[in-house]
């Protein structure tokens, strides 16, 4: 498709060549030639060096044309003269972002919303569990034991501390110590606290 | 000293050669090859040659031989490397490849994408609309032809026309339109 008056090849004319080396150069990039004319192309640029710069010539300028958005001005022409195609397509890119806008400003405020739910949710839950799953008798057993732990610690304290002691007081005093090291080694382990708080379902 | 006895370039001169047609010469390769991996590798060949065997040229000429290498150069590797024309035209025309791929920077200025900008502006009202179906919604000239309800020849030579303009605008951007 070479668009040219002549039947003979568009090549034997040189005032043909030179008026037309941009077009030629075009349709060979573009694939528009068939394989015999861009054979006859290519043996035109292997002796013309205004052949090899035309296709450098049209190489850039479709790349600059591909680079380049369609301005106002292009936009602004007659709907008889820009492809009915063409001008839906600026329009729908306009809408485009504004709804982009909507759906990002939408999105924001329902991710904002879940999270303040969750958080809120979660402040609840974690209150619940710390109410509900342990039994109310263990949670009362474990009271006690701390409470007299705490007592008997204190109790020891005093007693090391005072001046005047007797054999037989002393000997109860290690007795008591020991009892003490006895409720020392009672403190309440982890596994406990974690046996405790296990749901029923599980214990079961 | 340009040259040595045995054909070889001064090497400050094939840096000027580079800076001055690098560009150019890229894409006039693009244009051969339509694959910037081998465009690169005949693109190092040519000035590997140059500096080989540039001292053979004339200086007023050095241009015309630089490409001229480049074409066979490129040619030679299309034979070796088996690459059909119609794989490359498959390549184009099939997947477009080439020309939706992003613009390649190496070839392009920034000048120059205003140039173009300005030029397509400038040209009269029915050129626009051929090479905007053709270049940017990719229909077929004779697609372009039954929308606009046009002889093909009246398209081909509107299309014809902006090339001609366009190309004229980018090889000297000081001319008036």
């Amino acid at each position: 498709m070479l668009d040219s008056s002549n039947n003979s090849s568009p090549y034997s004319s040189p005032a043909n060549i030179s008026d037309n080396l941009d077009w030629f150069a075009f349709q060979y990039l573009s694939n528009e030639l068939s394989e015999q004319e861009s054979l006859d192309f290519e043996e035109l640029l292997a002796q013309n060096q205004a052949a090899r710069e035309a296709l450098a010539t049209a190489v850039q300028l479709i790349a600059g044309l591909k680079s380049i958005e369609p301005t106002p001005a292009l936009n602004s022409q007659p709907a008889a003269t820009i492809p009915a195609a063409f001008k839906p397509r600026t329009i729908l890119s306009s809408r485009t972002q504004q709804g982009a806008l909507i759906s990002c400003a939408v999105a924001v405020l329902l991710v904002t919303s879940f999270l303040l739910t969750e958080s809120s949710f979660r402040g609840t839950t974690n209150s619940q569990t710390v109410q509900t799953e342990p039994s109310q008798d263990d949670l009362k057993h474990l009271l006690d034991l701390w409470s007299k732990s705490a007592e008997e610690s204190s109790f020891t304290v005093s007693l090391s501390s005072a001046p005047e002691q007797t054999d037989l007081e002393q000997t109860d005093l290690m007795d008591q110590q020991n009892v003490m090291a006895e409720n020392h080694a009672l403190e309440i382990p982890d596994w406990l606290f974690t046996a405790v708080s296990l749901p029923e379902e599980s214990v079961n | 000293m340009t040259t040595g006895n045995d054909g070889k370039l001064d090497p400050e001169i094939v840096h000027q050669l580079f800076e001055t047609y690098a560009m150019e010469l890229r894409a006039f390769l693009t244009g051969l090859l339509r694959d910037h991996d081998v465009v690169d590798e005949v693109f190092q060949l040519t000035f590997s040659k140059a500096l080989q065997s540039g001292g053979h040229s004339k200086e007023e000429t050095r241009k015309g031989w630089l490409f001229r290498v480049a074409y066979h150069e490129a040619m030679a590797l299309m034979r070796r490397n088996k690459i059909h024309r119609k794989s490359l035209n498959n390549l184009c025309h099939t997947t477009n490849v080439y020309w939706t791929e992003a613009p390649d920077r190496r070839l392009l200025e920034h000048e120059n994408s205003e140039q173009i900008r300005l030029a397509l502006n400038n040209l009269p009202e029915s050129q626009q609309a051929v090479v905007i179906a053709r270049i940017y919604q990719n229909k077929t000239f004779n697609e372009i032809a039954q929308e606009f309800g046009l002889p093909l020849g009246t398209v081909l030579t509107r299309m014809r026309l902006a090339i001609k303009t366009l190309s004229r605008q980018l090889d000297n951007p000081a001319d008036d339109h």
